[in-house]
């Protein structure tokens, strides 16, 4: 059953292409609505599928074409990639619904097929084991960005933040582009696990690839820092983040919520996947590793403290989740970087919470932001609406993260053991002073919602009434509920997190003789 | 009956109970109706049945701030009503005051997070309540230096003992089993800084004055009276852990030396009643830590006791100096001490009330206050011989007293002045319905006087001369009440009749 995975990425692709077709033939934008309603449950299914067969049975390889490694291109799911995985499909399900609502019907269907490319882009990414595949995949995915974030395009902002965001990120990825070349002229092969085998081990000898043949650690060191730089850009570290607000800002509203748990988690998961299992402990060039380990700490604790300082003082719930996800994604990378088991599985933890509690605030937001607007006093707008009102309670303390029924808490937490196992308790205090400055603009944005205030006249009328939204938010409130209530309760979802996920990023040696064989 | 023994050992069972009446309470229909009024007050005292506590110093906690929440529920719905005109403070400080005693009735580390993080959630927007009401842009700003020097350091002391600890013996291991290592002298000055910050110890002092005098009342005595001790609470946990002693030491006693000197000179000096109740907290819970880094010296347990009943003792007359505080501001819109002095004049059973509050804060027999002087200055003479620093702490402690008489006296004159300044004329009468309350904290005080010379009598002969001479004090009290009382009203009619 592991061809079921690699058809997510294609049946995403196939439909992304159906769907304009189809709104050429057909008028009623319900069907349009069911179409892709129907892909994206469906992929959710493939997703729940594979981390549910990755928990019973180990992690999933599949070869395309049948091709032995390091021929074609393989397929690794495994509890890291799996749950990012579900992660992007579930939150593709939730905006597609809520896309549904908010966006104008006219113009829905290029939405959701362009968040199909996106997703498309970012599963694939996560589990492929083929670099110039990563590579496409991120292409992939930063193009469908740009297309969401200029989706009103009437709009100057929208185009202004689109341009900014496009031009400075190809010009990252075609720097990706020339690190894989230079890998593949070096190492002779672009398969991961045979790179990762290969920079420990440069005398192994791989059918089919040979031995390496050129400098691979000159090669590897430019690649790295290259690969690193990508990496802090796409997730929006300090001083890499300057696109980021302006995309929040201006693209549609699930839009915002899709990229925070797919387009823009790609980057502390790559780095998670190339600099801690490709090029991770052991290699030949492990010094230059380590100092640059190091030097991304300081930069990803650096970044999450000047950017919650930022999340205090702003005026607007977009601009404090722009912010807020900064911060996060500094905290999560840091975690990264730490090189601990913990971290690593934390780091992704964090991008789960994250992506929930961003989908939690923003929708609920955006009930507010269709009636009145989307400043913070717009926000008491939401008392006469129980469940968002709670969602978006909920979505921010689930961001500050300390409860421990909510993920936030766990993610915090291991976060915070992985500080301190890597010697670092000043790290660990970083992490808590960091939730306490977002947690400023937080609770000011809590606050405004409480606050009884004049009422605000409904400049526009709900379309086909609230119902949607508030299922969606429904979803969303039981989903990171229950996972946090069972982080909390049950033993072996803890165990799946801390070693599940995190040996199958820190695992070389498994990741190399899954793909490889033997 | 093996059924009741049963239900009565389940732990859960019982908070969970006890949540239920609470919440069932607060139902907007009987709120603030007898049924409301019962519920909440029932779930508070099933909390004192939570069996498996951790230590005796929990325990004395647990029951202690019970007794003031109990009297704080029957307390808020009036003084909420006065002052803000609606019954919304009502479930917030209730379930600030179930959160912070679900602390102390925590048997295992995920439970106390858990409780602990939700009662500084809570506090958050107890603190900034004045900003969601009125506006009130102070509030805000005090419940953001709260957050960032009282909950975050705290926050990271809770989350490096999880992380050291272990997710799984965090859940499933008593608090005593536990023992995270601690000791790196960084992480050891790390965690004892978090727990310094929420009992407002040197160098995380200053958000307390601002926080504990902006927020409402009720609010303030739970904050001021029951929160700054989870802070010594920590304290305690964290010296039965493995850390670094000399480290531990060293910062314990230079910071609660300072801190009970500055906050008992700043209270000195305040003429806001509230800003001098919070600096006076300061300097109490300093002392307190104070006691305990001795133990840490001596390695022996009295000093626990000492700390614990200090902590009891100032439960009870902060909760109930609060609580009177708030019945003056209803009373006289007014917090100003230049400006009162009256308030005998229309309240002389509150002044009563206050006047044993105050008796307590300096130590006066047979208020708890005594009891926790008494064996304070007892460990701590038995030491003496033994290392300057425990004469040092001695004197630190005496200068301390000292500062309370001044600052209590101080405070004292909000009820009663010598040269009266005219009563103003837009008195809240209904001020007076909130006087029961905080009479009824103050017999229970007086109650526990008698409870702790009981259960400690074994460990301090001291303690058994108190039990002995107890009756007579009481009357004594009594008796001293009385005649107060009389005097006071003799003093209310002689200026009548010259005004008149």
């Amino acid at each position: 059953m592991e061809w079921v995975v690699a058809a997510q990425p294609i049946l995403l692709i196939l439909s992304s292409a159906a769907l304009p077709l189809l709104s050429a033939f057909v008028r009623r934008t319900s069907v349009i609505d069911l179409v892709a309603a129907a892909t994206s449950a469906i992929s959710l299914a493939i997703s729940v599928y594979a981390l549910v067969a990755v928990a019973r049975f180990g992690t999933l390889v599949y070869r395309f074409g049948g091709f032995p490694p390091p021929l074609g291109i393989v397929y690794v799911v495994d509890e890291a990639s799996a749950t990012l995985g579900l992660l992007a499909t579930f939150s593709l399900l939730l905006s597609v619904a809520y896309g549904s609502w908010i966006l104008e019907p006219a113009s829905r269907y290029l939405f959701y097929a362009t968040a199909f490319l996106l997703v498309a882009g970012c599963t694939s990414l996560f589990y492929t084991a083929d670099l110039f595949n990563l590579y496409v995949s991120a292409e992939l995915t930063s193009i469908s960005a740009y297309v969401l974030t200029s989706f009103y395009r009437s709009r100057g902002a929208a185009i202004r933040a689109a341009s900014i965001y496009a031009l400075s990120a190809s010009l990252v990825l075609s720097l990706l582009l020339l690190s894989v070349f230079m890998l593949y002229g070096s190492y002779g092969t672009l398969n991961m696990a045979d790179l990762a085998l290969k920079s420990r081990n440069p005398g192994a000898w791989v059918p089919l690839s040979g031995t390496v043949f050129g400098d691979i650690v000159l090669a590897s060191k430019v690649s790295l820092a290259i690969i690193a730089w990508l990496m802090i850009f796409k997730s929006a570290i300090v001083p890499n983040h300057f696109w980021l607000p302006g995309v929040y800002m201006e693209a549609p509203t699930p839009a915002v919520a899709l990229f925070t748990a797919s387009a823009d988690i790609i980057g502390v998961y790559g780095a998670a996947r190339l600099l801690i299992t490709v090029f991770g402990a052991g290699t030949v060039f492990d010094g230059y590793r380590r100092m640059l380990l190091d030097v991304l700490l300081v930069i990803a604790a650096a970044s999450a403290l000047i950017s919650s300082t930022l999340v205090t003082s702003q005026e607007s719930v977009r601009r404090i989740v722009a912010y807020s996800t900064i911060a996060q994604y500094s905290l999560a990378f840091a975690g990264v970087v730490s090189g601990t088991l913990e971290g690593v599985a934390g780091a992704m933890l964090h991008l789960v919470a994250n992506g929930l509690g961003d989908a939690l605030v923003l929708y609920s937001a955006g009930i507010a932001a269709v009636a009145c607007g989307r400043s913070l006093t717009c926000l008491s707008y939401l008392r006469g609406y129980r469940v968002a009102h709670l969602a978006l309670i909920v979505g921010f303390l689930n961001l500050f993260g300390i409860i421990p029924l909510l993920p936030g808490f766990w993610s915090k937490a291991l976060l915070t053991l992985a500080m301190v196992k890597a010697g670092r308790p000043l790290g660990a205090a970083l992490v808590l002073a960091v939730s306490g400055l977002c947690a400023i603009g937080y609770f000011r944005a809590v606050a405004s919602s409480l606050k009884p205030s004049p009422m605000v006249v409904r400049s526009k009328g709900y379309r086909g009434g609230t119902v949607l939204p508030i299922a969606v938010l429904l979803v969303l409130l039981v989903a990171t509920i229950s996972l946090g209530v069972l982080l909390l309760v049950s033993d072996s979802i803890r165990s799946f997190v801390v070693e599940g996920i995190g040996n199958s990023v820190e695992d070389y040696e498994r990741y190399i003789r899954l793909v490889l064989g033997s | 009956m093996e059924y009741v023994q049963v239900l009565l050992n389940s732990r859960e069972l019982i908070l969970a109970t006890s949540i239920a009446l609470i919440l069932l309470g607060n139902i907007p229909a009987i709120r603030e109706r007898v049924p409301g009024y019962v519920a909440r007050v029932a779930g508070f005292l099933l909390l004192v049945l939570i069996p498996g506590s951790v230590s005796p110093f929990s325990r004395l906690l647990l029951l202690s701030g019970v007794s003031v929440a109990v009297f704080l529920t029957l307390y808020t719905p009036k003084y909420s009503r006065a002052k803000y005109g609606s019954p919304s403070l009502i479930p917030l400080v209730d379930l600030f005051a179930l959160s912070i005693l679900a602390v102390f009735a925590s048997s295992r580390l995920i439970e106390l997070i858990t409780f602990w993080l939700v009662a500084e959630l809570l506090g958050f927007f107890l603190i900034a309540y004045d900003y969601l009401v009125k506006a009130d842009r102070g509030a805000l700003l005090a419940a953001v230096k709260y957050l960032l020097f009282s909950m975050i350091p705290t926050d990271v002391s809770l989350f490096v003992i999880l992380a050291l600890t272990g997710f799984s013996d965090a859940v499933h291991l008593q608090l005593s089993e536990i023992a995270p290592d601690l000791t790196s002298p960084l992480v050891t000055v790390l965690v004892l800084l978090g727990f310094f910050s929420k009992a407002a110890v040197f160098p995380f002092h200053f958000w307390l004055p601002d926080a504990h005098s902006i927020a409402p009342s009720p609010a303030s005595a739970l904050l001021s009276g029951i929160m700054v001790k989870m802070g010594i609470y920590g304290i305690y946990l964290v010296e039965s852990y493995p850390l670094s002693r000399d480290t531990a030491l060293a910062t314990m006693f230079l910071s609660s030396c300072l801190t009970a000197i500055y906050g008992g000179l700043q209270a000195s000096v305040q003429s806001d009643i509230k800003k001098l109740l919070a600096y006076s907290t300061m300097s109490h819970t300093a002392a307190m830590a104070l006691l305990l880094s001795l133990y840490i010296l001596s390695g022996d347990s009295v000093f626990i006791d000492a700390a614990a009943i200090y902590a009891v003792a100032h439960v009870f007359f902060k909760s109930s100096l609060f609580m009177d505080s708030g019945f003056i501001e209803i009373l006289t819109g007014e917090r100003n001490l230049g400006k009162l002095g009256y308030v005998y004049l229309y309240a002389p059973a509150e002044s009563l009330v206050a006047m044993v509050s105050v008796l307590s804060m300096f130590g006066m027999p047979p208020a708890v206050g005594f009891l926790a002087k008494v064996v304070t200055f007892v460990s701590i003479s038995y030491y003496l011989k033994y290392s300057w620093l425990y004469v040092l702490a001695l004197l630190v402690i005496s200068v301390k007293v000292a500062l309370s008489v001044v600052y209590s006296v101080k405070y004292f004159r909000a009820h009663i002045e010598v040269e009266v300044k005219s009563g103003s004329a837009g008195l809240d009468r209904k001020a007076v319905e909130l006087i029961p309350y905080m009479a009824g904290l103050v017999a229970v005080s007086i109650g526990f006087t008698f409870a702790i010379g009981t259960v400690y009598e074994g460990f301090y002969s001291e303690l058994k001369v108190v039990r002995e001479v107890f009756p007579v004090l009481a009357i004594a009290l009594l008796m001293f009440v009385l005649l107060a009382f009389y005097l006071l009203e003799l003093l209310r009619r002689t200026r009548e009749s010259g005004e008149g």
